[in-house]
């Protein structure tokens, strides 16, 4: 089974298997993504694991709870090559640190920060789903559809339950991203879930179109 | 007036309490938030520039109607979200509210003792714009220019990492991007792991500022002997110059690419790609190379494949591949003698 509940399902999971954390308020709501970062390991639910993730700010030395996860499962290659690429941008998101909320955003899933005169590329914010996203696309992967079209509306009760307390600062929304009263489509943790729990040939031949209610796995 | 709270003078349970995301709907206000700690304790949260200051406040007399008064216009008053409007605030209700400040997120605190709030911090009047409470880039540039290398370091560490999300005029970037690149030089080797993020925004921000014929200024950045992470942010700034600015015509910058060259040839070896460091910088190398429209990308390229590591010989190809997306979706046109050089690249790649 590609994705599970892991308290249905306790699994040995491998480096960069995407694991989920579920709200404590909402059943079932994915918040967040992470890639595993340790090898073949046994995982049940709540248990806490190492892992790679946008938090924010991206920390490759951290650890979860892990409730749900899923894989494709990747090859060594292709795990070999995500590591090299977490390398080449890690200088970017551990700057952050400081600022927490600095290099986070919400829509687009990532972002490109450029030198407004030459064009050249500073660094790139994400989001949790952008991030396992991206490592993804690194290795030629393309989990989820996440042009604007393709996505489902997401009104703000819903953002709420992933995004606690933004909603009440107007500078934190136009700086992650979100701009007017909603509904809006955004990509959101849930949907990377749904997007792996498809088998590997289905993975590979097409990016996932999320639905409604894809937000809970 | 209580003494001010310095971040490690904060015990845990309200440094929980100021960040707890179980309290974040307990904030209320916009730009400028309060929450009540206790009957005789607030918090305030102001957008000061691009930072986000906490203060503690603790309620001190018995006068009610005081209290009663300041009770009602400190939100009021901390709706106009300026930093001048919050020192005036705390001179008008000091009296009433010993506001103190909980540096949180912030730099070091002050030494000196406060006796206001005014004084408690050392910030210039005026840097701010006090109709957005922001910085303005020029205001920014200026004291990033202004600030003594050494002896305002905390400070000038601080604004480096807040430059990154600006944009400067071309007058200003062609001033930032040395000073910059020299703070980065001056503290690569710094022991204070707070420096080294600080050393890489500095490099990114500064490179980025570059037009292709300054891109020698990376060059001491380069230099072995050094932390290898500055040289990896470094060459991966130099390709990112090129990508944003493609060449005019193929060998355009010999010497820098043949520093290039170097660090290329010796990192691509089986033993050395084992490494997840030296593959990224070996990556970024070859890339580099491709970027800069260098004659030498063929001879490299064809390394890469008697190496005979698939994953990193399919890496390569995939990144000059996208460096070909980035190129052909330019609306400048790149010469064709480059796209050419860099097909012959990728195909070369791809035949493996």
């Amino acid at each position: 089974m590609p994705a599970f509940d892991l308290a249905e399902h306790p699994s040995a999971l491998s480096r960069f298997d995407v694991l989920g954390v579920h709200s404590e308020q909402v059943a079932r709501f994915v918040e967040h993504v992470a890639l595993l970062n340790s090898d073949n390991r046994k995982v049940n639910y709540g248990d806490t694991v190492d892992v790679v993730h946008m938090k924010p700010p991206l920390r490759t030395d951290d650890s979860l709870c892990a409730h749900v996860a899923g894989r494709i499962p990747l090859t060594n290659d292709q795990i070999n090559s995500i590591k090299a690429w977490i390398v080449t941008v890690d200088d970017e998101l551990r700057t952050q640190n400081a600022r927490r909320g600095k290099q986070y955003i919400i829509d687009p899933p990532w972002k490109d920060i450029c030198d407004e005169n030459t064009g050249a590329h500073r660094y790139r914010r994400y989001s949790c789903a952008g991030f396992v996203l991206d490592a993804h696309l690194r290795v030629d992967v393309s989990l989820l559809m996440i042009d604007k079209e393709a996505l489902p509306e997401v009104p703000q009760q819903t953002l709420e339950a992933a995004y606690p307390g933004v909603f009440q600062n107007p500078d934190l929304l136009d700086r992650f991203g979100l701009q007017g009263n909603g509904p809006w489509r955004v990509v959101l943790a849930g949907y990377v879930l749904h997007a792996l729990d498809r088998s590997r040939d289905e993975i590979r031949a097409e990016p996932y179109l999320a639905q409604g209610g894809d937000e809970l796995f | 007036m209580p003494n001010p709270v310095k971040e490690h003078g904060l015990d845990s349970s309200l440094g929980e309490l100021f960040d707890s995301p179980q309290e974040t709907n307990l904030w209320t206000r916009q730009t400028c938030w309060t929450k009540d700690l206790a009957q005789d304790q607030k918090a305030f949260r102001i957008n000061k520039g691009r930072i986000v200051e906490t203060y503690y406040g603790l309620r001190k007399g018995t006068d009610e109607d005081a209290q009663s008064d300041a009770g009602r216009e400190i939100p009021q008053m901390l709706d106009k979200a300026s930093w001048d409007a919050f020192q005036a605030l705390c001179r008008r209700h000091a009296s009433v509210w010993g506001i103190a400040e909980a540096s949180l997120e912030t730099g070091p605190f002050p030494d000196a003792e406060p006796q206001s709030c005014e004084a408690a911090r050392d910030d210039q009047p005026g840097i701010l714009d006090e109709i957005t409470g922001e910085w303005t880039s020029d205001r920014l540039a200026d004291e990033l220019l202004r600030l003594d290398i050494e002896n305002d370091w905390p400070r000038l560490r601080e604004l480096i990492l807040t430059a990154e999300d600006f944009d400067f005029t071309p007058d200003k970037s062609a001033q930032l991007a040395p000073r910059l690149l020299e703070v980065a030089t001056q503290y690569r080797e710094s022991n204070d792991s707070q420096d080294a993020p600080v050393v890489w925004s500095a490099i990114r921000t500064g490179a980025s500022m570059l037009r292709p014929n300054e891109a020698s200024r990376l060059l001491a950045l380069f230099e072995p002997g050094h932390p290898i992470e500055t040289s990896l942010v470094a060459l991966k700034m130099l390709g990112r110059i090129f990508e944003a600015q493609p060449p005019e015509r193929p060998d355009q910058h010999t010497d820098l690419a043949g520093e290039v060259r170097g660090i290329a040839e010796s990192l691509l070896n089986p033993y050395a790609i084992a490494s997840s460091q030296s593959a990224a910088m070996a990556q970024l190398a070859v890339c580099t190379l491709a970027a800069m429209a260098s004659n030498e990308t063929l001879h490299i390229v064809r390394a890469v494949r008697r190496m005979g590591v698939s994953w990193f010989s399919q890496q390569i190809a995939r990144e000059l591949r996208e460096l070909q997306r980035s190129w052909n979706a330019r609306s400048v046109s790149v010469a064709p003698e480059i796209l050419d050089l860099l097909d012959r690249a990728v195909n070369e790649l791809q035949a493996i």
